[in-house]
């Protein structure tokens, strides 16, 4: 079967369509990298401002930080948190 | 009539739980909206406390507050309500002309995620990312060579933060809905569109515009009904002593003068919180009203 062949206008569209969306996935994903990346990274190099999109230091000190999970390796008395903690 | 109603009894006993909800927790509460006006003591209990009319009303009127909270409060949801209309269609127009299913997917569940992140998160984000000194706008700026300053700061600036911020979060999931209209648009419309040589612009135009229509109309309606009440919860963690100005709502400054200031006043802040919704009141009947005028969809 032979199919119709898209007028120009609509190659332009669909072309303009899928750079809109592609850029528009950028602005979304971007912010949500840099979160998981900063949270990973060691808090100098987040602070001094050399994280752009990959996790720098990669420590687990920013979510050793996180109080719940210091507090899990307190009260647990299992040291299953700590060789990921200790530093 | 009556053995109408019996024979389908298991509907009434249906409808008879939302009923139940909706007594309790709606309107059973208004109960004590009866506080607003009288001056509310918790020795004296709600009934016993003495009326004043309307005393609270007034004395919010005649506040030195009064006319920049409410100028913060509508100019903030009329921005969100105008910025934040158009996005979730044109998302959803876009994606419905996407014929890579994989890339239409991918796109879309990338651009639901920032929907569920929790409102403090959120703002912790945005204050992250606009901090002046590690923050990544800074970093970019910096990069043309520009410096920018704390923008968190700067009253001006905090609507435009508030409301962009907002449609980051929520573009993606509220083209949902638009997705699942456009999805129930007839076929034979577009082929005919097709065969009579009909550009792409053109169908989106003039069939999936029309057809989406009823459903922005009715969220358009829903949306003015909710207009004195935005994201409290949001406002207040952005709010800082620089930004004032701007950025007390209605919501906000009832939190601080009826909860936490050290004469808590639940009478003043419970009239107030009564005058916002009489207002969201009016606004939800005249809109509805104007949809039916103009012979479009309406709630009632």
């Amino acid at each position: 079967m032979e199919t119709i062949r898209e007028p120009f206008g609509d190659r332009v569209f669909n072309v303009v369509n899928y750079v809109v969306l592609s850029l528009f996935f950028i602005i979304v994903l971007y912010p949500l990298i840099y979160i998981v990346s900063a949270s990973f990274s060691s808090s100098e190099a987040v602070v001094s401002g050399r994280v752009w999109l990959w996790p720098l230091n990669l420590l687990w000190m920013g979510i050793g930080q996180c109080s719940v999970i210091k507090k899990l390796r307190l009260d647990s008395g299992t040291r299953f948190f700590t060789p990921f903690l200790e530093h | 009539m009556k053995q109408k109603v019996f024979n389908v009894w298991q509907l009434y006993v249906l409808l008879l739980l939302p009923l139940i909800h909706l007594f309790i927790f709606k309107y059973y509460p208004m109960y004590g909206a009866m506080i607003s006006f009288k001056d509310y003591s918790a020795v004296e209990g709600i009934l016993g406390s003495e009326w004043v009319g309307l005393k609270h009303f007034i004395r919010f009127f005649n506040s030195h507050d009064f006319w920049t909270i409410m100028w913060n409060t509508i100019s903030l949801s009329l921005y969100q309500l105008i910025a934040g209309t158009p996005f979730p269609i044109i998302l959803a127009l876009a994606l419905n002309y996407v014929r890579n299913q994989h890339f239409k997917k991918t796109v879309q569940m990338v651009s639901y995620a920032p929907h569920f992140i929790s409102v403090v998160v959120m703002v912790g984000i945005i204050i992250q990312f606009l901090s002046p000194r590690s923050g990544i706008v800074s970093n970019i700026a910096g990069l043309f060579g520009y410096e920018i300053g704390n923008w968190m700061g700067v009253p001006e600036y905090f609507q435009s933060i508030y409301v962009w911020s907002g449609i980051w979060q929520n573009v993606g999931f509220s083209c949902i809905i638009y997705l699942a209209a456009l999805s129930g648009i007839d076929p034979s419309l577009h082929e005919a569109a097709v065969v009579d040589g009909a550009s792409k612009l053109r169908r989106m135009w003039h069939i999936d515009l029309p057809g989406i229509l009823p459903i922005v109309i009715i969220l358009l309606i829903l949306n003015v009904g909710n207009m004195m009440e935005i994201g409290f919860e949001k406002a207040l963690l952005m709010q800082n002593p620089l930004n004032i100005r701007t950025s007390e709502i209605i919501d906000t400054y009832v939190y601080k003068v009826g909860l936490i200031s050290s004469v808590a006043n639940f009478s003043y802040s419970s009239a107030i919180g009564l005058f916002k919704n009489v207002v969201n009141l009016i606004l939800l009947v005249s809109v509805n009203h104007l949809a039916r005028r103009a012979k479009q969809t309406s709630l009632w």
